[in-house]
């Protein structure tokens, strides 16, 4: 998700129509930059170089969702019968696609294929910050926070119960959070949500031709 | 009528700093209410940016033509209980504001892949 503003200028963009290592690019009607639509990088054009801000974004399913966050507002489905918008029109290509959570940091890019998040949580510190990664298949979608609460960093423990939303909580502690929103569970002494790491969905193919400087976990970081 | 006791100065600075405490404690509670996040920009390091060339060369023109997808431009947003047509299983891109938050649905996205709108004064642009 990113603030389409540089600058101090509010921009507007258009669908350039365009693939670039398998993702699209769009263009922005001021200048008309072609911009990565994932990275918000300005890839060519008088602004090339420049990055839109932005905000974490977590993928899941609209049930874990509004669990998540009841007051929620939604962008509506403008015609709710449609077939086209009740089903998957990618879902045959998708079944064939491996994918991954790639996490972007200031400073390192890193990828978590979806395969190797099976196996569990991980932990690690990857450009100086601890983080936790998490697949959630239940949710449809993989989640990466920073572990550093009140200037300590923790280690978690996925505690998922059937039918109930997944925590994480603290190691050798009472305090927990929600897994799939960050936010600290009521009563357990947690105090403030997590912090989320700006991280998105990837094809894995895709992502290593755009991540010439990245890491693919489990390899190091370095 | 009683003549009063003078203040004294030990206990005027008693009253004073108490007062001062309370305000403060009520300017901190006001800080439950979240204030929004900031978005931060991660520019291109060293390396990380192809030349102007190589992006140019690399780039398949064989898929779409310019506006190939129309941008989804400042809709109206409605509440869970109001949204219509929306399945348990199928998946959302869900944006977290603190004090706000907004699902945008994938099987919409895939037909549009561009939002843009403005929320609590942010311009926002939702990419899929």
């Amino acid at each position: 998700m990113h603030v389409r503003e540089i600058d101090g200028r509010s921009l507007r963009f258009g669908h350039r129509g365009w693939l670039w290592h398998s993702a699209f690019v769009l263009y922005d009607t001021e200048t008309d930059s072609i911009w990565h639509h994932q990275t918000g990088w300005a890839m060519d054009g008088p602004l090339r170089g420049k990055a839109l801000p932005r905000y974490p974004t977590q993928l899941m399913t609209w049930r874990a969702w509004k669990a998540e966050h009841p007051g929620t507002l939604v962008l509506p489905k403008p015609n709710p019968t449609d077939p086209a918008v009740r089903s998957d029109d990618y879902a045959r290509r998708n079944a064939v696609i491996s994918y991954g959570l790639g996490v972007d940091l200031p400073g390192a890019f890193r990828l978590y294929p979806y395969v190797e998040l099976d196996a569990g949580p991980v932990e690690e510190y990857v450009d100086g910050v601890p983080l936790v990664v998490t697949l959630d298949r239940t949710a449809g979608g993989a989640f990466a926070w920073d572990r550093r609460v009140d200037g300590e960093s923790l280690s978690f423990e996925v505690v998922a119960e059937p039918d109930a939303r997944p925590q994480l909580r603290e190691r050798d502690g009472e305090r927990a959070w929600w897994l799939r929103s960050g936010r600290p569970v009521a009563g357990t002494g947690a105090d403030g949500p997590l912090r989320a790491v700006f991280a998105n969905q990837w094809e894995v193919a895709a992502w290593g031709f755009q991540h010439p400087t990245g890491s693919r976990y489990p390899d190091s970081t370095k | 009528m009683v003549p009063s006791r003078p203040v004294s100065a030990r206990r005027l600075l008693l009253l004073v700093s108490c007062v001062v405490a309370l305000l403060l404690g009520a300017l901190g509670g006001c800080s439950e209410v979240s204030d929004l996040p900031t978005a931060t920009a991660r520019p291109p390091a060293e390396g990380e940016l192809p030349s102007a060339a190589d992006f140019r060369a690399q780039l398949n023109k064989s898929r779409g033509f310019r506006d190939c997808f129309s941008v989804i431009r400042d809709p109206e947003f409605v509440t869970a209980d109001a949204a219509e047509g929306f399945a348990g299983a199928e998946l959302v891109m869900g944006l977290d504001l603190g004090r706000v938050q907004v699902a945008y649905p994938v099987l919409l996205l895939n037909h549009h892949e561009i939002v843009e709108h403005t929320i609590e004064g942010i311009d926002l642009l939702a990419c899929w």
